[in-house]
């Protein structure tokens, strides 16, 4: 019987080996700290015991509404933030031995090696403005990872730049420009082509496109989908806009309040959701289509805080369903269709309804 | 999928301009404020004038002492006796004579001694920048053929040297002490601010309480403690350079805490976090990313502080405490020139406040230009 | 039966900046009926904000109004409700500070904004520096939240100041927020971005006025609590039978809450119509390509890319001749869409596009 509050891990089988991350058990907690001391008076639990897993090539959406630790956790995946507990398995190229995938735990790493790590694994930002250093030229800015990794600026690393730009829609002679002299949707080429520029298995999206025009964001979304052809890529796409993560992600994680409610196929998890909050979330999204109709549920309240969550289930105050155990145990994270898995007393009685 | 990238970007070649960097744009706002460049162009002057070149500007040495102990200025002519207008101004001999009601010296032109103003004459010898030997003078009687004559333009003092010479020479040290002091602070002040804002945690905190417990001192007594234990024997060259950090160090604490709010904002850019998720090490975030974010104020910072720094090495050299003779600067002269004494003798010893005043207005002016040439892009 | 209330005529705006004069607003006509909804919807730059300023007669500077009509059906009822005063303005032409347009502000139309504490708001790109947000209609942070309300309310009816607190009460009451006796006395900051929204809805509302502007309410919250707020438009607008303008992005907000849409482009009006036509039988190749690159929800179809626009929003400095739209067009005919500016024509039942495809030689 596992103790309250415990995750079941994903279940163990021949599978593992293939998946490109594994992401068990992981925890980021904030201090709050008050006091001329500065205290620790509690935490924000901004990630609270997930569990997931990507395949190679695939992308894996994580969508989910404000303070639900969808971007808190992506950025801990790449170890910008130290993560509380947890692990983060990774199947390294550059640290095996014997050419082939190394798995490793990033939190063990020591620093030189998981700075290697690095090269696999990078990260495209949300706004277009402030995540290109505005004093560094495009060429500055896109050689950057690689000078830090230390290639030098010579004539072979500005040809690999310049294919890079051309393979994102911009031209060579971008190069000695600045970022204010691009518009939104050039500036996240930018960024993508930063991100791709040591040949990375692995990059995780942070709302890549919520800042674009609708037009723009069609473009930067099929140039996301042709690049993951070409290079073989696997994406974590976060996002709050659930339209925007079922078009391009094969699989989907609902977060809410640090934890995950639901992950599945998508197509599974929009036409068939097993978790409640999956449910009312996929009905209150406007959909852009006048003649459709159903029942709208309407969750009540506000979202939950992250360092003072309810008890048992968190959604359990919004929640129709809700029974007694939702408000005294934490529910089990588990399997309950082929690769789909819920967070939820009373999934197998529910009977829910999808788009 | 190329389609649709290629008339993208051939819309921006019709659209933009040429290529600026930050630097540039802020260059190009800059030139268009004439306050600001009357502010640059008058700096530039004087540091070329006082800083490099007061051996040839001035027509004395510094140390040359006369007879003409506390001549008034000399009167420049141009049309003599027999109202012949000359191209070359040219200056009377003078009789020195006591004037037994007012007790004071008075020196009386005498028409027969004409001497022309010559351009360019040798007079006393010096090295240029310490190093090369020379000896002309950009203006002055040629002292071979009239030993006697001094030309004094703004006057001399009570051991007869040439105020506007002391004036000169004082303006070296005054200007160089500002601008040292200034880099001193600026380079101690951003890294302090940088690595506490970055780091935050313990090292901030000693940081932060070091410059709040120096900041609580008042800055006049601060420095008169700190230059009053300046040992006396020592030669006055280590002097100016202690006295200039002290400056400095006083100092470091404002800058460090404004470089520190900014860094504190900058730190969670995300163009900080790209960096550092692609393995940046702290160094590189520091000073490739956060402190070039923060330059173009630090300049600003910087630049309106300098007056400052002068103004208080006026200060205390004027009270006795900083520079002392024979090193000269503008406190000095005002220490000469403030008695009760000098006022009533030697009153055109006072011409040394225009030269302090217009020197912290044109830095001033140009730092103000510096603070709205900041913002190239707008309301951005 | 629909009965106009805003007759917008051929308005045009203009911002004269350094760098030439920018037509934010270039000959848009629309309608907004009593009572009905009407959905803006267009990119950023595309004038939709600047067009609900106007009506309001707020334009930032350097900008104002060059031309046009905004043809305003001002229905006064007397205190006691029975009598009804009908008047016809054109707010173009008021004095952008004078009593009538402060009158009118407020007191019989009504403005909210998107949730000031948003990063999501798309960039606007032609590098004009025309600044958006107008403060007039935010929320004050150092004020009450109820006194707020009850400032504008008595701002325009005569209430004294105790029965103006009870108005407020009862306004947070309609709007969903709990506890309204107590959260009267809170600070903007102690509230949520979706509480806040509701007391903006409160404010706009107090006065009951016949038409609401809604400039991207929900743009910057959560989808359940959009949801949230979207329903109580919905409800207000029943009870009062008051109108809405509805500017967004976001087509499925608009499809939620619209009768009808207007699609704006580059400063025009490009197509107009009943929600269901717009969506169904989309006639400007404009909103034909819109519609097309936006994800479904709920039709997925595997690898499939999303149709784009091709090309560039154009320079504001350097239009393209003939309709505006033609360097992106994919049904453009050259030699006509080059040299004729398209007019307004009808395409189907209370249907109308700018476009020459359907203009009939």
């Amino acid at each position: 019987m596992p103790a309250e509050g415990q995750v079941q891990p994903a279940q163990a089988n021949a599978k593992n080996n293939n998946y490109l991350l594994e992401v068990k058990g992981l925890k980021k907690y904030f201090p709050i700290q008050k006091g001329l001391l500065r205290r620790t008076v509690g935490y924000v639990k901004a990630v609270d015991d997930i569990s997931f897993f990507v395949r190679e090539g695939e992308t894996l959406g994580l969508v989910g509404e404000s303070g639900c630790g969808k971007s808190t956790a992506g950025r801990t995946i790449i170890h910008l933030y130290e993560p509380t507990a947890g692990e983060v398995l990774f199947n390294s190229r550059i640290l095996s031995s014997d050419g082939t995938r190394q798995r490793v735990n990033l939190l063990d790493l020591p620093p030189n090696q998981l700075k290697a790590i690095r090269r696999e694994i990078s990260m495209v930002f949300q706004d277009p403005i402030n995540s290109l250093n505005p004093r560094m030229t495009v060429s500055d800015i896109v050689a950057e990872p690689m000078i830090i990794h230390g290639f030098s600026m010579d004539s072979e690393t500005e040809a690999v730049i310049i294919r890079l730009l051309e393979r994102v829609g911009l031209r060579s002679d971008h190069l000695r420009r600045y970022p204010h002299e691009f518009s939104g949707g050039q500036r996240q080429r930018i960024g993508i082509a930063r991100a791709l520029s040591l040949n990375p298995s692995l990059v995780i999206c942070d709302e890549p496109v919520s800042a674009l025009d609708v037009s723009i964001q069609a473009q930067t979304l099929n140039l996301l989908q042709d690049l993951q052809k070409d290079f073989n890529l696997s994406y974590i796409f976060i996002a709050h806009d659930l339209s925007v993560v079922e078009h391009i992600s094969d699989r989907v994680a609902v977060m809410y309040v640090g934890k995950v409610a639901e992950i599945a196929d998508a197509e599974d998890l929009y036409s068939s959701p097993l978790h409640p909050y999956t449910e009312a979330l996929l009905s209150a999204v406007p959909k852009a289509d006048p003649l459709y109709k159903s029942d709208r549920i309407v969750m009540q309240g506000e979202v939950a805080d992250p360092s003072n969550p309810p008890s048992g289930c968190y959604f359990h105050p919004r929640c129709q369903y809700a029974k007694d155990i939702c408000k005294l145990k934490t529910p089990e994270f588990r399997e309950l269709k082929p690769d789909h898995f819920v967070a939820c007393h009373r999934a197998e009685e529910l009977k829910l309804e999808g788009i | 999928m190329a389609k649709a990238e290629k008339n993208e970007t051939a819309a921006t070649a019709k659209q933009t301009q040429i290529s600026q960097s930050y630097w540039s744009l802020v260059w190009w706002k800059f030139k268009r404020n004439r306050v600001a460049v009357i502010g640059g162009i008058i700096l530039l002057v004087f540091y070329f004038s006082f800083v490099f070149i007061p051996e040839i500007l001035s027509p004395y040495a510094l140390e040359n002492s006369s007879d003409y102990t506390e001549a008034g200025p000399t009167r420049i002519h141009f049309i003599d006796q027999d109202g012949k207008f000359h191209l070359r101004p040219f200056i009377y001999g003078v009789e020195k004579k006591i004037d037994f009601t007012t007790r004071k010296r008075i020196f009386i032109e005498d028409t027969t001694k004409v001497y022309p103003i010559q351009f360019m004459v040798h007079g006393d010898a010096y090295k240029l920048l310490g190093l090369i030997p020379m000896d002309i003078h950009l203006y002055g009687v040629d002292q071979k053929t009239n030993p006697d004559a001094r030309v004094l333009i703004l006057g001399a003092d009570a051991l007869g040297r040439d105020w506007f010479t002391r004036i000169m020479y004082g303006g070296r040290l005054s200007l160089m002490i500002g601008l040292i002091g200034q880099f001193l602070t600026l380079f101690f002040g951003t890294t302090m601010g940088v690595v506490s804002g970055y780091y935050g945690g313990w090292v901030d905190m000693v940081i932060q309480r070091t410059t709040e417990f120096l900041g609580a001192f008042p800055d006049i007594p601060l420095f008169m403690a700190l230059a009053a234990a300046i040992p006396s024997f020592w030669s006055p060259l280590a002097v100016y350079f202690m006295l200039t950090l002290i400056l400095s160090f006083v100092r470091w604490g404002g800058l460090a805490r404004q470089v520190r709010g900014m860094i504190l904002s900058l730190r969670e850019r995300e163009y900080v976090l790209a960096a550092k998720s692609a393995g940046a090490n702290d160094n590189r975030l520091m000073f490739r990313h956060l402190l070039p974010g923060t330059m173009s104020h630090v300049v600003v910072i910087a630049t309106l502080s300098i007056p400052g720094m002068i103004l208080a090495e006026t200060a205390l050299s004027w009270l006795g405490l900083g520079l002392r003779p024979p090193l000269t600067s503008w406190g000095v002269l005002l220490q000469d020139a403030a008695t009760v004494r000098a006022i009533h003798n030697t009153p055109w010893e006072l011409w040394t406040v225009p030269f302090i005043i217009v020197t912290i207005l044109a830095y001033n002016m140009l730092g103000d230009g510096l603070r709205d040439a900041l913002d190239p892009y707008g309301s951005r | 039966m629909s009965e106009p209330l805003i007759e917008v005529k051929d308005l045009r705006v203009e911002f004269d900046v350094r760098a030439g004069i920018v037509k934010a607003v270039d000959g848009l006509s629309m309608t907004v009926n009593r009572g009905k909804t009407l959905g803006v919807i267009g990119e950023s730059g595309c004038g939709k904000s600047i067009t609900a300023r106007a009506i309001l007669n707020m334009i930032p500077k350097p900008g104002k109004i060059t031309h046009g009509e905004i043809i305003y059906h001002r229905r006064l009822k007397s205190d006691d409700g029975l009598t009804q005063m009908d008047d016809i303005i054109d707010l173009a032409k008021t004095d952008p500070d004078g009593k009538l347009i402060r009158q009118i502000r407020g007191g019989e139309i009504g403005m909210i904004f998107q949730e000031p504490m948003s990063s999501l708001t798309p960039v606007f790109t032609a590098g004009t520096h025309i600044n958006e947000a107008v403060s007039l209609h935010h929320l004050i942070p150092i004020r009450k939240v109820g006194d707020q309300i009850a400032e504008k309310v008595m701002a325009h009816r005569k209430v004294t100041k105790e029965e103006a607190r009870v108005i407020a009460i009862e306004m947070l009451h309609r709007v969903g927020i709990p506890k309204p006796d107590q959260r009267v006395d809170s600070y903007p900051h102690q509230l949520s971005g979706g509480q806040r929204q509701r007391v903006m809805i409160a404010i706009a509302l107090s006065c009951e006025p016949s038409m609401l502007i809604a400039d991207e309410p929900t743009t910057a919250l959560d989808v359940s609590i959009e949801a949230q707020i979207l329903d109580i438009m919905r409800d207000l607008q029943q009870s009062v039978n008051m109108a809405i303008m509805f500017i967004t992005h976001n087509l499925g907000v608009i499809s939620s809450m619209a009768e009808e849409i207007v699609v704006m482009y580059m400063g025009k009006a490009v197509e107009q119509g009943k929600v269901i036509e717009i969506f169904q039988n989309p006639k400007h190749p404009y909103t034909q390509a819109l519609l097309r690159s936006i994800p479904k929800l709920g039709k997925k179809a595997a690898g499939e890319r999303l149709a784009t626009i091709s090309g560039m929003v154009p320079d504001p400095f350097n239009l393209p001749t003939g309709c505006v739209f033609h360097p992106r067009c994919p049904l453009f005919m050259p030699g006509k869409c080059d040299k004729v500016v398209p007019k307004w024509t009808k395409v189907g039942d209370e249907h109308w596009a700018n476009c020459l495809l359907y203009e009939e030689a």
